[in-house]
C-alpha cells in the first residue's frame, strides 16, 4: 500500500475518533501479506501503519513502548510461522520476549490488548485485513493511554 | 578501595555521599544509608558527583580580569584585591553602591555571614541569592 | 515455621556475627582472598561498606543493616589488579546478582568468593523477598521467603480493573525526578551505553521524564534478569514501587519456564532459546499466540 493510497482512506468521512495502530511486519511474511491486501483492494481500516522489519526478531520490546508513549493505541507484531523463520529460532525468542512484555504492560494497567502477536505465511492477504479489522474492533473498545500521553506531550 | 563519607556540595540539603577512591581519584559517588537527612537517597547531581571533582574544566582558584583575559591569583591576593576595592567604592559612593549575591551551595551559616557583612559591613539591603533569581 | 527461624532472636544475630568473623578471620588467615566487603561500624556508630583486609579490623563488622554488595563488588574488582580476589559477605539477593553478572561476563568467577548469610525474617517481609537466603549458607540458618502477592500494597498496585492501574501506576510514576538512580543502583544495569541516555528513547535535560518509555523500558530490560533484590526501590528518592513493576514477569517467566533470575549461575535466561528447548508447559507451540486463521 502507497502513502497516497493511505491519505486517500484517511480523508473519508470519520467522525468518531479512529484508534491508531502501528504494525511492525516481517518482511518475509506479514508485509507481503500487508501488500497484497492492499493491492487486491480490500477493505481496511484507515488509521493503521506497517512498518517492515527484516523479522520479527528485530522489533524491540523498547520500541513498542516507545510507540505506545507516543500516542499509538495499539501494535501489532506480524511474523512467520513457528519454525518457518528465516533466522532460525528468531520469531521464537521474539514471541517469548513480546509475551513478557504483554506481562508489563498488564500489569501497568496499559492492557494486554495494546500488544498483538501474530505469526502466519505469506499470501494471506484475507487474513491480514481481517486481522486488523479485528484488532480495530478489539482496541476502539479501550480507553486511550491519557494519564501516560498527557505527560509525554511538551506543553506549548 | 577507600569509601569516604562526605555531603553533596550541589545545594543546601545537604545530602550524604560515599564516595569511592581509588589512587587519589574518586571514581563513582553511592548514597548514604546511614545519612540522617538523605536516607540513601540522591538526585541526579549527586549521583554524579564524582564526575566534577577531578574535571579539566573546574576553577581551582580565584580568576581576576585583566584587560580580555582571566588570569589565576592565589586566594590571598583575591581577597584582599575584593576588599581594596569594595571598601574604595564604599567609602566613596555610599555602602549602597555595592552588592552582594551569594550561592546555594554555601552552608545557611556561611549565607548568614555573608547578608551579615553587606548588611552590617556596608550598611545596604543589596543582597540576594541564586536560589532566588 | 518456628524451627527454622534463627535469626530472629538477639543472640541469633549476635552468634552469626561471630560465627561470620570466625569464617572471616579464617578466609584471611588463609589468604583465600585478597579482601572481604563487609558493612563496619566506624567512628560515631556510623555503618559503611568496607573491605576488610587485616584481622584486627573484624571487631567492626557487622552483618546488619541490608546493603546491596553486587555492584560494589563488580566496581571494586574492576578497578583493583588482575590477580586481586574478593570475598563478599552476600545475602541471597547480592549472591543472585553476582550470579547474573557472571552469565554476562561483568566477574570473572575465580575472583570471586561468596560467604552466604541469611536475611532474618522481618527482613524478608520488608523486601517482599521471595528466597531471603544464598543458595548455599555459610552461618546461620534460612527463613521462608515471603509471597510479595500476599502484600497488600502490591495488591493494590496490581490488582483491580486496567483502568484504575493504569491511573494508579501514572500516579505514582509522575512522581519521577529523574535521578537515574534505580539504574545506578540496580546490580544488573551495566550496558554502555545506557539506553536511557540516548535521545532516541528517553529525551536529555527535561524534567519530568516520559514516564512511559523512561520506566517501562527500564523495567523491562531488566524482564529476565531482575533478582529482586530492591536497589532500584530503596535508591528511589520519590518512592516509586519500583519492585512491583518486576513482579509480574518474575512470575510469569517462573509459571511458564521455571526460571528465577539469579538461581543458577549456568541456566540461560529462558527468553534467550527457541520453543523447542523450553517447551512451555508441554506444548511445542503456545496457545497464546495469535496465529492467523487458516
Amino acid at each position: 500500500m502507497t502513502n497516497d493510497e493511505i491519505r486517500g482512506m484517511t480523508l473519508e468521512k470519520n467522525k468518531a475518533r479512529q484508534p491508531k495502530i502501528l504494525v511492525f511486519a516481517c518482511k518475509w511474511c506479514g508485509l507481503i501479506g500487508a501488500d497484497g491486501a492492499g493491492r487486491k483492494k480490500l477493505e481496511l481500516p484507515v488509521d493503521f501503519r506497517v512498518i517492515p522489519v527484516e523479522c520479527a526478531g528485530f522489533v524491540e520490546p523498547d520500541a513498542i513502548i516507545r510507540a505506545l508513549a507516543s500516542g499509538i493505541d495499539g501494535v501489532v507484531v506480524m511474523g512467520c510461522h513457528i519454525g518457518g523463520c528465516r533466522f532460525n529460532n528468531a520469531n521464537h525468542q521474539a514471541i517469548k520476549r513480546l509475551e513478557l512484555l504483554k506481562e508489563l504492560l498488564d500489569a501497568t494497567g496499559i492492557g494486554k490488548e495494546r500488544l498483538m502477536i501474530s505469526f502466519g505465511t505469506a499470501h494471506e492477504d484475507h487474513q491480514f485485513a481481517d486481522i486488523i479489522k479485528d484488532y480495530f474492533r478489539k482496541i476502539s473498545g479501550s480507553i486511550r493511554l491519557e494519564p501516560w500521553v498527557e505527560s509525554y506531550v511538551p506543553k506549548r | 578501595m577507600n569509601l569516604v563519607r562526605t555531603i553533596c556540595p550541589y545545594c543546601g540539603t545537604g545530602c550524604g555521599l560515599l564516595l569511592r577512591v581509588v589512587d587519589g581519584t574518586a571514581v563513582a559517588t553511592y548514597p548514604d544509608r546511614e545519612h540522617p537527612v538523605a536516607r540513601g537517597h540522591l538526585c541526579i547531581k549527586g549521583w554524579t558527583a564524582h564526575e566534577f571533582i577531578h574535571h579539566p574544566d573546574r576553577l581551582t582558584s580565584p580568576l581576576v580580569k585583566k584587560g580580555d583575559s582571566f588570569k589565576e591569583i592565589s586566594w590571598d591576593d583575591a581577597i584582599k584585591l575584593a576588599m581594596d576595592q569594595l571598601l574604595g567604592i564604599a567609602g566613596k559612593y555610599g555602602g549602597d553602591a555595592v552588592g552582594g549575591l551569594s550561592s546555594a551551595k554555601c552552608t545557611n551559616e556561611e549565607n548568614y555571614l555573608f547578608q551579615k557583612m553587606i548588611r552590617a559591613g556596608f550598611h545596604t539591603n543589596n543582597v540576594d541569592h541564586c536560589a532566588r533569581l | 515455621m518456628g524451627g527454622i527461624i534463627c535469626a530472629e532472636t538477639v543472640t541469633g544475630i549476635e552468634t552469626m556475627v561471630e560465627e561470620t568473623k570466625k569464617l572471616v578471620q579464617k578466609f584471611l588467615a588463609e589468604r583465600e582472598s585478597d579482601g572481604i566487603l563487609g558493612l563496619r561500624k566506624g567512628d560515631w556508630n556510623i555503618i559503611q561498606p568496607h573491605v576488610f583486609t587485616l584481622p584486627e579490623e573484624l571487631d567492626a563488622l557487622v552483618l546488619d543493616p541490608k546493603w546491596p554488595f553486587a555492584k560494589l563488588a563488580m566496581q571494586i574488582l574492576r578497578t583493583a589488579p588482575k590477580e586481586y580476589r574478593l570475598a563478599v559477605i552476600c545475602r541471597g539477593c547480592d549472591e543472585r546478582a553476582i550470579f547474573e553478572l557472571f552469565k554476562r561476563n561483568q566477574i570473572e568467577e575465580n575472583r570471586i568468593q561468596i560467604i552466604g548469610i541469611p536475611c532474618s525474617s522481618e527482613q524478608a517481609r520488608l523486601c517482599l523477598c521471595e528466597r531471603p537466603y544464598p543458595t548455599k549458607l555459610d552461618v546461620g540458618d534460612a527463613v521462608p521467603g515471603v509471597d510479595p502477592f500476599e502484600d497488600a500494597g502490591v495488591k493494590e498496585l496490581l490488582m483491580g480493573d486496567d483502568t484504575r492501574r493504569m491511573k494508579r501506576w501514572a500516579q505514582v510514576l509522575k512522581r519521577c525526578i529523574k535521578c537515574y538512580g534505580c539504574r545506578n543502583s540496580c546490580p544488573i544495569c551495566v550496558c554502555e551505553p545506557c539506553k536511557l541516555e540516548n535521545e532516541v528513547w528517553v529525551r536529555r535535560g527535561s524534567i519530568p521524564t516520559e514516564i512511559l518509555s523512561f520506566h517501562l523500558i527500564r523495567a523491562f530490560h531488566l524482564s529476565d534478569s531482575c533478582v529482586a533484590c530492591g536497589a532500584c526501590q530503596e535508591a528511589c528518592p520519590v518512592g516509586i514501587p519500583l519492585q512491583s513493576l518486576q513482579l509480574s514477569m518474575r512470575r510469569a517467566l517462573r509459571e511458564r519456564y521455571d526460571y528465577i533470575p539469579g538461581c543458577d549461575p549456568v541456566k540461560k535466561s529462558p527468553i534467550l532459546g527457541d520453543f523447542v528447548d523450553e517447551p512451555e508447559k508441554d506444548r511445542s507451540i503456545p496457545e497464546w499466540v495469535n496465529t492467523l486463521r487458516e
